[in-house]
């Protein structure tokens, strides 16, 4: 597979250069990277409960960080999974405290709530995209406010099912998603995602409608001339991405939280593109990716505690990756210096 | 194979023995190559031939392996295009290097502006550019910007930017490729005179009748090597085809048409639509295309010809009139439904609109019919290998591999690629734009072969060509664009270039 090497080749290379850079402010800081590095470690697999709590957190960065990678496929830029993943989890909530029915038919009703409200959500921006040329990086960083903002009315006021805090009524006893690992909070979120990205690397790679996406993504006029409907690639595009985060907010709600409120999500879908970057975009090596930073998420606690390094240098590591990578993102294809065509087409 | 006798002149720039590697390919072998103040050398030979890579390395943009350039018979090295351009090269590049929103001034003097304390004197900069153009009776308004310039006055701008330099060798990337036959004998008056001014004028060039009208020696590559060096005198078109494609080839060919147009298949009426940018691009055309016809549409580009086709084959919206197709109304069809009427199409620019270059060739032999192949959901990727072998079988793909990407095939191998995919057995119109542009004559006449052999199992035709010769040659039938109407419809016997140019020009109309 020298072709799947090649593609994970600058992901790595952007990962090395972000711990590198890290471990150099570290050492700014007067901390040992080392210590700091075995101290995450130890906190993200040191322990069953620890292993559990990374899986936990991989799950929902898998989820979200699949939608943020099919709408990368597209050639689009969804900045809005946070948004999608709160009206996911908000739909989803609602529809669990409403319906009292066997679970074998609850769940997934309720998951179906969820990936149609993160749909919508994303759909919106995919319309006004194609219809109207808005960028979808200034409408889905627009439409997380109305959805964060949204959502906290919604269960301060209408949806409000608790006396004590602005909450949603907690979901029926049908609708939770059964724990994986005894004692953990680990649920089956984590085999239905591991599921949705191999059904979704095949779905890009082999059926029509995944051939088109990256037609449209990769040159759009191209798929124009072959008879593609671009801007209904474009919604589609987006309401699956939305609906991936708003699987990621629904397995939340109804593994670990039981109900919705404000702050339901650590900043899921924001990482969830540093996920999607350094998972090169392709399912499958979103999953990594999505470990990756689950652990890192999850071991940044202990290293705070027993490395003495504040947990927000992960933010850091974050950040550099997503710079990484969004420097060559933006960069292809039209790099400042380009090379003169006499030596591009030099055989 | 021939050695070229040098004219008088003395020798400005010789390059003997290069050799260029590109991994295992030696893209350029053991290659001699001079030119002299005052003369017009051509540089000839298919794609891949190693013109361009002969060129960078003359051009400082690429080391050699081996070899060397002596400039006024000095040894000399360009580690950079920037040691060349101190040298006294200037190149203009087939695709232009220009900053699309900066006037022509700004982009003539880009890097060396006049002024001072870091302050542009813009009033200065255009005084200075207007002279040289006018020197050169170029009719380019200095603060222009670029962005709203013709393909031939950015041409001349690039020009311009090599003029400033005062250049004394000149190197040409194949100049008419984008040009219309007005626009193109404007350049050639150029050439003229930088030559008379006693320049060096190397000219990398497909059009072989081009070479004939202006260059004063050729010489031929293939294959990375020379296959001759020839005085122009001694040169004619039949010979200089045959040394660059290794075979005799016969230019002149008119083949006999075997079958006799049929029915009407295609017809259009009252037909208008409008460019991008809102204006009207395509008149109140009229016409019917008969089934085993070529119908060759003809003009100086940007008259409304591709707009028409892209009308034709779906992509554009028409704004008023109607096309029916074998006697159905299709106006409102999408081009997807037209091509399962078996209407396919033939893009004009082939890297952004034939074909999906980071798709391997599996992918892209699908593209255009990924939904009428399908397997329920799935894409149909057996069919597609066997359609990618077929087309390889039949054209000949350089370097074919089914899980190659696009992007890394030459230009000449694409633009098989999207031919191959586009006229198969089940073509029964075909729409296509410019299909040789910038391809090589042994490619060329293969897609002409194969146009006339569609065209004789009774498939229609509409041919946009920017090549008067390609239209001459294949069409059974003319139609003139200007100014987006027809302005005439020619025989081809009769397509003399008078009677062509006056109608292009919108001088006449006999529609």
């Amino acid at each position: 597979m020298p072709d799947a090497l090649r593609r994970a080749g600058n992901p790595l290379t952007a990962l090395a250069a972000a711990l590198s850079l890290s471990s150099l402010i570290m050492l700014a800081f007067h901390a040992n990277p080392l210590h700091a590095l075995a101290a995450l470690f130890q906190g993200a697999f040191g322990s069953e409960q620890g292993l559990a709590e990374t899986l936990v957190q991989t799950s929902a960065l898998l989820f979200a960080g699949l939608g943020v990678a099919i709408a990368f496929r597209a050639g689009l830029f969804n900045i809005g999974a946070e948004g999608q993943l709160a009206a996911g989890a908000l739909c989803t909530a609602v529809a669990g405290a409403a319906l009292h029915l066997p679970a074998l038919l609850e769940v997934p009703l309720c998951l179906i709530a969820g990936a149609a409200g993160g749909a919508v959500w994303g759909g919106i921006a995919g319309f006004l995209r194609a219809r109207f040329g808005a960028s979808e990086v200034i409408t889905t960083i627009m439409l997380n406010y109305v959805a964060f903002l949204g959502s906290s009315y919604l269960v301060s006021g209408p949806l409000r099912g608790d006396a004590n805090a602005p909450e949603t009524a907690p979901i029926s006893a049908s609708a939770v998603l059964p724990p994986l690992l005894a004692d953990t909070r680990l649920t089956a979120a984590l085999p239905i995602a591991l599921a949705f990205a191999f059904a979704l690397a095949w779905w890009l790679r082999r059926s029509v409608a995944g051939y088109e996406l990256r037609a449209v993504g990769s040159a759009e006029r191209a798929a124009r001339y072959a008879g593609v409907n671009g801007g209904r690639v474009i919604v589609q595009a987006m309401a699956l991405s939305g609906a991936l985060a708003g699987l990621a907010g629904a397995t939340e709600v109804l593994g670990l939280l039981h109900r919705f409120n404000a702050g339901l999500s650590p900043g899921y879908g924001f990482t969830s593109i540093a996920v999607a970057l350094l998972g090169g975009s392709d399912p499958i090596g979103v999953i990594f990716s999505a470990f990756f930073f689950g652990a890192l998420q999850n071991g940044a606690l202990a290293m705070q505690a027993l490395a003495g390094v504040p947990k927000d240098l992960v933010s850091v590591v974050e950040g550099l990756v997503i710079l990484f990578m969004a420097a060559r993102w933006f960069s292809h294809g039209r790099t400042f210096l380009r090379r003169p065509a006499a030596v591009a087409d030099a055989p | 194979m021939i050695a070229g006798e040098p004219p008088g002149g003395v020798v400005s720039l010789a390059a003997r023995g290069i050799i260029k590697r590109f991994g295992d390919l030696v893209a350029v072998d053991r290659v001699d190559f001079d030119v002299r103040a005052g003369e017009v050398h051509a540089l000839i030979g298919e794609n891949g031939a190693g013109k361009s890579t002969l060129m960078s390395v003359l051009y400082g943009l690429l080391q050699p392996d081996g070899g060397s350039i002596a400039l006024n018979g000095r040894e000399t090295r360009f580690s950079s295009c920037a040691d060349a351009m101190r040298a006294g090269i200037g190149m203009v590049f087939q695709h232009y290097l220009l900053i699309d929103r900066f006037t022509v001034a700004e982009n003539v003097l880009l890097g060396r502006e006049p002024g001072r304390a870091g302050f542009v004197d813009a009033a200065a900069a255009r005084s200075e550019v207007a002279t040289l153009a006018q020197q050169y009776r170029f009719s380019l308004d200095p603060a222009a910007r670029v962005e709203s310039l013709s393909v031939g006055a950015r041409q001349q701008v690039e020009l311009l930017k090599v003029l400033e330099r005062n250049a004394r060798i000149v190197i040409l990337d194949e100049p008419t490729a984008a040009l219309s036959p007005s626009e193109a004998q404007a350049l050639f008056t150029v050439v003229r005179r930088l030559r008379d001014e006693d320049r060096a004028v190397i000219l990398i060039a497909h059009k072989l009748k081009e070479v004939l009208a202006l260059a004063d020696r050729v010489t031929v590559l293939r294959h990375g090597r020379v296959t001759g060096t020839l005085p122009i005198e001694k040169a004619d078109a039949n010979t200089l085809a045959a040394m660059m494609v290794g075979r005799a080839i016969d230019l002149d060919a008119r083949e006999p048409r075997r079958t006799s147009p049929g029915d009407i298949a295609l017809s259009v009426r009252g037909l208008c639509a409008a460019r991008d940018d809102g204006a009207q691009a395509v008149r109140d055309a009229d016409i019917d295309v008969r089934a085993g016809e070529i119908l060759g549409v003809a003009g100086v580009e940007g008259n409304g010809q591709l707009e028409f086709a892209e009308t034709l084959y779906g992509l554009r919206v028409e704004s008023a009139g109607s096309i029916s197709l074998d006697g159905a109304d299709i106006t409102a069809h999408s081009a997807a439904e037209r091509r399962a009427g078996g209407m396919r199409y033939v893009p004009a620019d082939r890297q952004r609109e034939g074909l999906v270059l980071d798709f391997d060739t599996v992918e892209n032999a699908l593209l255009g019919d990924q939904r009428r192949t399908r397997l329920g959901a799935a894409l149909n990727l057996r069919l597609g290998r066997e359609r990618a072998d077929e087309i390889n079988a039949r054209y000949a793909l350089a370097g074919y591999d089914p899980a190659r990407p696009a992007r890394a095939y030459s230009g000449g191998t694409q633009q098989k690629l999207i031919i191959g995919r586009e006229m198969t057995d089940e073509t029964r119109t075909l729409i296509c734009v410019a299909p040789t542009r910038g391809i090589d004559i042994g490619a060329a006449a293969i897609i002409h072969r194969q146009l006339r052999a569609l065209r004789d199992r009774g498939a229609c035709v509409v041919l946009v060509s920017y090549d008067l010769d390609e239209i001459r040659a294949l069409s059974d039938r003319i139609i003139v664009f200007s100014e987006g109407r027809i302005s005439g419809v020619v025989m081809p016997e009769s397509a003399d270039d008078i009677t062509m140019g006056n109608l292009m020009t919108g001088a006449a109309t006999n529609a």
